[in-house]
């Protein structure tokens, strides 16, 4: 019996180094298939922090660019690990990998961009949207002819409008500020006299 | 008492067993190693933010390698590295001045005058990309480009290197530093080194960030309040106050018509990018040190605090009081920093 069991071990024994010599043939070194993986996981979740950080930067809650040109660099580091695709790898993987990281770095830089356009204008717009009202109330006082007459109208029309479009966005409503601000310049037009607030103010609403 | 086979059966079994344990241990082990890596690698920027503040202060101590920094520092005094060998990167960036020239166009090699004044290079490891126009993604780039630029340094890199290789001082510090000792990439990377080191804490307005409320007068509190109101701080914020995103010279009227005699480095990052959208596009300058780092603008035509506040507010921002301005002016002398210890 003792024989019998020998022999069992043995085969188990044996299978067992199969198996081992099976997996040392086609494994990847396991510290850098850890990596790759990681850094794979990792571009996953930088990419929604910074879609994150877009979203606090809109609605104002985070305050600098910052956190943005921190995630973009860390992404960019990424992928370039990334690019460096383990050896072991076999060629037809490698060149599928390749080509991939090619796509998602071309659809990235175009992100990147929008991001860049998207700081450069949510500056202007935050700084715009904070003084309108007071713009709006210096070209209301710029003249009596403002304060009492149809353009004061206009222009208080004009900042509800541009206020509620802050909140929220609509194409109709678009339109309608651009009609009720060439309205107010032919308006200004006519009188004739140089009004600066007044521009001041209509230069802030065209940004918004 | 069991018999042969099922003893056998049993030992086969729980062999399995083991077996299917270990792999499955190891499929375990590994996968929380790339989670654990995942954890490390990521950190939550928003953690590192100090203040509420949109400005936020510049870190008291940053790990940087000595031997590099310190090879970095000759190399960045040395003119061996320009083409007549007579000009160094402290000529422009002169660090007892702020790290600028105090001219209002820089000057290059054989006196050539450069498109642009002189950024200081101060802090320049904390712009999101480097120049004027954001033309070099980091300061590796813009290294290499100013050492090269015909009407900047006019290096040449076998010229450059073989002077190197000349000096002793040299052979050792990079020996030091460098497994493969003098190379383009080794140099490059020692001056970024040294100008990633010339980082200036501690200045009034981050004692004040960091919770001082003392650091401050009245005076240039109310200038910090009317920098935020007047919405200067939409731009120049963050750590650097500046430097994190470009945006156009010329919102509410046209500089350029205005000043006159528009030239070529007036397009600002159309230069880069071809793109119209581009047109006048600079990116934002820091603001830390500005009390030290005149003349102000692209083309140094502002003399002063004051007057490059009134340019601002007229194409940027809004009218502005001359009692803001001063108020404004105020502000921004507490954000003249340390280096070295020392209040620059």
């Amino acid at each position: 019996m003792k024989n019998i069991i020998l022999r069992i071990m043995l085969v188990v024994l044996g299978l067992a180094l199969f198996f081992f010599l099976l997996v040392q043939s086609t494994k990847l070194d396991f510290q850098i298939h850890s990596d790759y993986v990681s850094d794979l996981r990792q571009l996953g979740e930088i990419d929604a922090r910074i879609n994150q950080t877009i979203l606090q930067l809109r609605t104002g809650t985070l305050k600098n660019y910052d956190s943005i040109v921190y995630y973009l660099k860390q992404h960019e580091n990424t992928v370039a690990n990334l690019a460096k695709i383990p050896q072991p790898l076999r060629v037809e993987y490698a060149k599928t990998v390749e080509m991939l990281l090619k796509k998602y770095q071309k659809i990235f830089t175009e992100k990147s961009q929008l991001i860049e356009n998207f700081k450069t204008e949510n500056a202007l717009v935050r700084n715009s949207l904070a003084y309108l009202p007071i713009a709006i109330g210096n070209a209301v006082n710029e003249s009596d002819t403002f304060r009492d007459g149809k353009l004061g109208n206009q222009l208080s029309q004009l900042l509800r409008d541009i206020l509620i479009y802050n909140l929220s966005v609509s194409d109709e409503l678009l339109a309608e500020i651009s009609q009720e601000i060439q309205r107010i310049y032919q308006r200004v037009e006519k009188l004739g006299s140089e009004h600066s607030n007044l521009n001041i103010a209509l230069v802030h609403s065209q940004i918004i | 008492m069991l018999n042969w086979k099922e003893n056998s059966f049993i030992i086969t079994i729980l062999s399995l067993v083991i077996l299917i344990i270990v792999t499955g241990l190891a499929i375990a082990w590994s996968n929380l190693q790339s989670q654990i890596s995942v954890a490390k690698n990521s950190g939550n920027y928003e953690s590192l933010m100090i203040s509420d503040e949109p400005i936020q202060p510049i870190p008291l101590k940053l790990d940087l390698d000595e031997n590099k920094v310190l090879l970095g520092k000759k190399l960045f005094n040395d003119p061996i590295l320009s083409q007549n060998r007579q000009l160094s990167c402290a000529s422009c960036h002169n660090l007892k001045t702020g790290g600028v020239d105090g001219k209002n166009l820089a000057q290059g090699v054989n006196g050539e005058l450069s498109a642009t004044n002189t950024l200081t290079v101060f802090n320049s490891a904390f712009n999101f990309r480097q120049h004027w126009t954001g033309e070099y993604k980091d300061l590796l780039e813009q290294v290499n480009a100013h050492l090269l630029a015909p009407q900047i340094m006019g290096g040449d890199w076998s010229k450059i290197l073989a002077g190197l290789k000349k000096d002793p001082q040299y052979v050792r510090g990079f020996t030091q530093a460098y497994s493969d000792g003098i190379t383009q990439e080794n140099v490059r990377d020692a001056i970024a080194t040294f100008e990633k080191s010339l980082y200036t804490a501690n200045s009034r307005f981050d004692q004040y960030l960091r919770g001082n409320t003392e650091a401050l007068t009245e005076a240039e509190k109310e200038g910090y309040q009317i920098f935020k109101t007047y919405g200067c701080v939409t731009c120049h914020q963050g750590m650097n106050i500046g430097g994190n995103l470009f945006q156009k010279f010329g919102i509410l009227g046209n500089y350029f018509v205005d000043r006159g005699q528009i030239n070529p480095a007036d397009l600002g990052r159309f230069n880069v990018t071809g793109d119209p959208k581009d047109l006048y596009v600079f990116r934002v300058p820091s603001l830390r040190n500005v009390a030290l780092t005149g003349p102000y603008l692209h083309d140094g035509s502002a003399g002063s605090l004051e007057e490059a506040i009134v340019i601002m507010a007229q194409y940027q921002l809004r009218p502005i009081s001359s009692e803001h301005i001063q108020l404004i002016v105020q502000f921004l002398k507490t954000l003249t920093g340390e280096y070295e210890g020392q209040a620059l």
